[in-house]
């Protein structure tokens, strides 16, 4: 458990040298720049410097970042998707940032180019596509009509007999019949019809064309407008033939996007990489001030680190320099500006995102990850409770680690829940509880405390566990006190609380436990003491006795958040009696189909499909749960974290992971 | 009435049995539908968000849960032929979960409903919000270990 050990350096040197230098410290990549902006600008240096600004380049380089992203997405798309199974391999390609450097300097320019190419190649794909669905939308209108085989310019040479095409609802049909029949001269043909509406060409002579006109309008009637010199079927198969064009051109687009995410997709991949790399530089530098001549600069890095700063910085400018270096020491002055590197053993940096989660440690406390993780188990497994599920987490989690290779975030989730899924197991025994059903004692303390046939015990068990929990987190607070050399606060916030917590259990329960009055008598001492303390010294901050005396008595109403504290971890027993009397079910329900084969398969069924249900229902409790308990009762005690997270001086890998 | 003097302590147990499955399984069923019908549309732009999604579906649908564990330990009690005392005192301990598992749950799923607000638009923030959906559910947990204790009393 351990908060990296940081070191300030103050760097001045030439601006004509500040790009050669950025591009090395982002080699180092542990780097932290502080914002020099808000810290440094005095009045004095007001004339002189200013913040040193890179809008235009950034907006040049997010033009570039944008039209590779553009060509990587387009090209992507095309990928065949990975099965399930496949998916899981998602580990990112690795590359030192010396090759992805030397890599990408030698390819940029014609990459660009590439990108840019294979931009149109989308653009004239998505025309295309748009081309197609609009002849196809204009086929489908003319489809109904293609019974007419004969082409609208043969029926205008006709002398006296005119025509329209075009639909009418088909409720509309008989009438419209009815007042053409009534004309002498006219020729209704029905073309085609479908659920809503009939097709058809009128043909009329002209002294009919207003009493045709009138019957049509009372149709409500629409003309459709065909293209003349061809017959409609005709039209139609120039339709199937454009339609056939376009796709053959859009194939030999497809075939050369192909050919370019072969050859280049994954060279696109680093660039891209490496831009977002080029952009983080960029951002830094607005970060910095400069004057006309020089620039100014702060950064963080692990101390351990220094030495290589020192020897990076050098290397990297010819010209002369001024560094400062320090290591940041606890009781620095700037102690909130300190970015926070925490570095623990593989057992318990799956756990750092618990802490972080809620926030990360200020540099002047601890880290809590070693101190979350053997408590988190703890209540975790008592959760869970059932040597069964333990053993499937556990099975599954290692499975899938040692089988896939996937991106680090989700391994540390998997490591997470393996390492929880041991202590799920012991547990488990001590319940005597194999999935649900009781386990056989070969063992001296198997089933020695089983949740769901001894509830009582279960419960008070499980508030004893709080009180142990919640002194042990009291504990952290007190060791902090004395590595501070806080004797005071020690005594005020630490051993006050628990002369007072102690002192009540003891009056409460002490008559049970066969407490002589004696020892009836200091448990009171004992808590009247630590009270006075803490409505004395608690708010010892306080300029006015009065304010301290009455933010002292304020805290110590705080007695009735630890009886709260205590009550909530009755929680632990209840999910695991909630878990433990679901899988009961489970077997019973099961049990209860019978011996026959079908009852037997029916009952492996539900053992099958049930099992995995409450599996997955008592983690995702036993998971949230702790998580409250950690945060709320826990970390009340004695961590509020407040510092700022270490920003590496590098972009998030999304493609490939530069080391 | 004599009717009532041999069955009524069998029945009323079960009433109590009947109620902690009834009222908590209707909270949670209200509650995992808020949230589910809200959980869909985040999934419209965002399928990769589903697990999340998920578990602030399922946090309102374990007072559920707990009323039908309360059912079972309440089943244990009773018998054909029980005394009528003791068919009243299992249904005495069968409300705490049934209310506040019921309105616990309803209560929780609107916690919830605002915490899939949080995941829509910030998603690196959801684990808070689950966080604050859990405090809720403190109440069903405690009311399931008075349910608890009142049928160990009995």
């Amino acid at each position: 458990m351990a908060i990296v050990k940081m070191a300030r350096a103050q760097l001045t040197a030439f601006a004509s040298e500040r790009d050669q230098l950025l591009r090395d410290l982002q080699a180092l990549s542990l780097v932290h720049f502080a914002d020099l902006n808000y810290n440094f600008v005095g009045e004095k240096y007001e004339e002189v410097f200013v913040p040193d600004e890179a809008s235009e380049d950034l907006a040049a380089l997010r033009d570039k970042l944008a039209l590779v992203e553009t060509a990587i997405k387009g090209l992507d798309a095309l990928e065949a998707k990975p099965g399930f199974l496949a998916g899981l391999n998602s580990a990112l390609p690795e590359m030192s940032f010396q090759d992805a450097e030397s890599q990408v300097k030698a390819r940029e320019d014609e990459l660009m180019a590439q990108a840019e190419q294979i931009r149109q190649l989308l653009r004239d794909q998505a025309q295309s596509k748009e081309d197609e669905a609009r002849l196809r939308d204009q086929k489908q209108q003319l489809l109904p009509f293609q019974n007419l085989d004969v082409s609208l310019s043969e029926l205008d040479k006709l002398q006296r007999t005119r025509y329209v095409v075009g639909l009418i609802p088909k409720k509309a049909e008989i009438d419209l019949r009815h007042a053409l029949a009534a004309l002498d001269h006219t020729y209704f043909l029905g073309l085609s019809q479908d659920e809503k509406s009939v097709y058809f060409l009128v043909l009329y002579t002209e002294q009919d064309a207003e009493a045709v006109g009138e019957a049509l309008q009372r149709a409500a009637f629409s003309s459709r407008a065909i293209r003349p010199d061809l017959t409609v079927p005709a039209i139609l198969s120039d339709y199937d033939k454009q339609i056939a064009d376009l796709r053959v051109a859009r194939t030999e687009i497809e075939k050369e996007l192909q050919q370019q995410s072969a050859n280049h997709l994954a060279e696109l991949k680093l660039l891209a990489e490496w831009l977002r790399n080029e952009e983080v530089r960029l951002e830094a530098r607005e970060q910095f001030i400069r004057s006309n001549h020089v620039f100014l600069l702060e950064l963080y890095v692990p101390a351990e680190q220094l030495e290589e700063l020192r020897s990076t910085v050098d290397r990297s400018l010819k010209l002369p320099y001024s560094l400062d270096c320090e290591i940041v020491e606890r009781d620095d002055k700037q102690v909130e500006e300190v970015p926070i590197l925490l570095e623990n053993n593989k057992l318990v940096e799956p756990f750092e995102n618990v802490v972080t989660t809620f926030a990360t440690p200020r540099y002047d406390e601890l880290d809590p990850s070693g101190v979350v993780m053997p408590w988190y188990a703890a209540c975790f497994a008592f959760m869970l409770g059932d040597a069964g599920y333990g053993l499937v987490l556990f099975i599954l989690t290692t499975l899938a680690l040692s089988i896939f290779k996937m991106k680090q975030s989700t391994r540390k989730t998997l490591r997470f829940f393996q390492i929880l899924s041991v202590p799920s197991i012991l547990v488990g025994l001590i319940f005597g509880s194999f999935f649900a059903v009781d386990i056989p004692q070969f063992l001296p303390f198997i089933g020695i405390l089983s949740p769901t046939r001894d509830t009582d015990t279960a419960l008070t068990f499980s508030m004893g566990f709080g009180v142990v929990m919640l002194f042990f987190g009291l504990a952290v607070l007190g060791y902090m006190k004395i590595r501070d050399k806080d004797t005071l606060g020690l005594v005020a916030d630490v051993l006050s609380w628990y002369a007072v917590v102690i002192g009540a259990i003891l009056m409460i329960f002490g008559q049970n436990w066969g407490l002589g009055s004696g020892a009836q008598l200091a448990a009171k001492i004992m808590l009247v003491l630590g009270l006075i303390l803490v409505l004395v010294f608690s708010a010892r901050d306080e300029k006015s006795w009065g304010a301290r005396l009455g933010w002292g008595a304020y805290n110590v109403y705080g007695v009735t958040s630890w009886i709260g504290d205590i009550v909530s971890y009755a929680r632990l027993a209840a999910l695991a009696m909630a878990g433990g009397f679901i899988g009961y079910a489970v077997n019973l329900i099961a049990s209860m189909l019978g011996t026959s084969i079908i009852g037997k398969v029916g009952a492996l069924v539900v053992l099958l499909i049930f099992h995995p249900f409450n599996l997955f229902l008592s983690c995702l409790s036993a998971y949230v749960h702790t998580l409250r308990l950690i945060y709320v009762e826990f970390f009340g005690k004695f961590y509020e974290g407040g510092g700022k997270p270490f920003r590496r001086f590098r972009a998030e890998s999304e493609y490939v992971d530069i080391k | 009435m004599n009717f009532f003097l041999e069955n009524g302590g069998f029945i009323l147990g079960l009433l109590g049995a009947a109620l902690a499955a009834i009222l908590p399984g209707i909270g949670s069923a209200k509650g995992v539908g808020m949230v589910g019908e809200a959980a869909a549309g985040v999934l419209i732009d965002e399928p990769q968000k589903f697990a999340k999604a998920l578990i602030f579906e399922l946090l309102p649908g374990t007072q559920g849960l707990y009323g039908f564990i309360i059912c079972i330990m309440a089943m244990g009690k009773l018998n054909l032929g029980v005394e009528l005392g003791i068919g009243l005192a299992v249904l005495m301990a069968c409300l705490p979960i049934a209310f506040v598992g019921y309105f616990s749950a309803v209560s929780q799923a609107k916690v919830s409903l605002a915490d899939i607000n949080l995941l829509i638009k910030n998603e690196s923030q959801s684990t808070k919000g689950i966080i604050l959906a859990v405090m809720v559910e403190t109440y069903a947990i405690l009311a399931l270990v008075s349910s608890i204790m009142l049928l160990g009393k009995i």
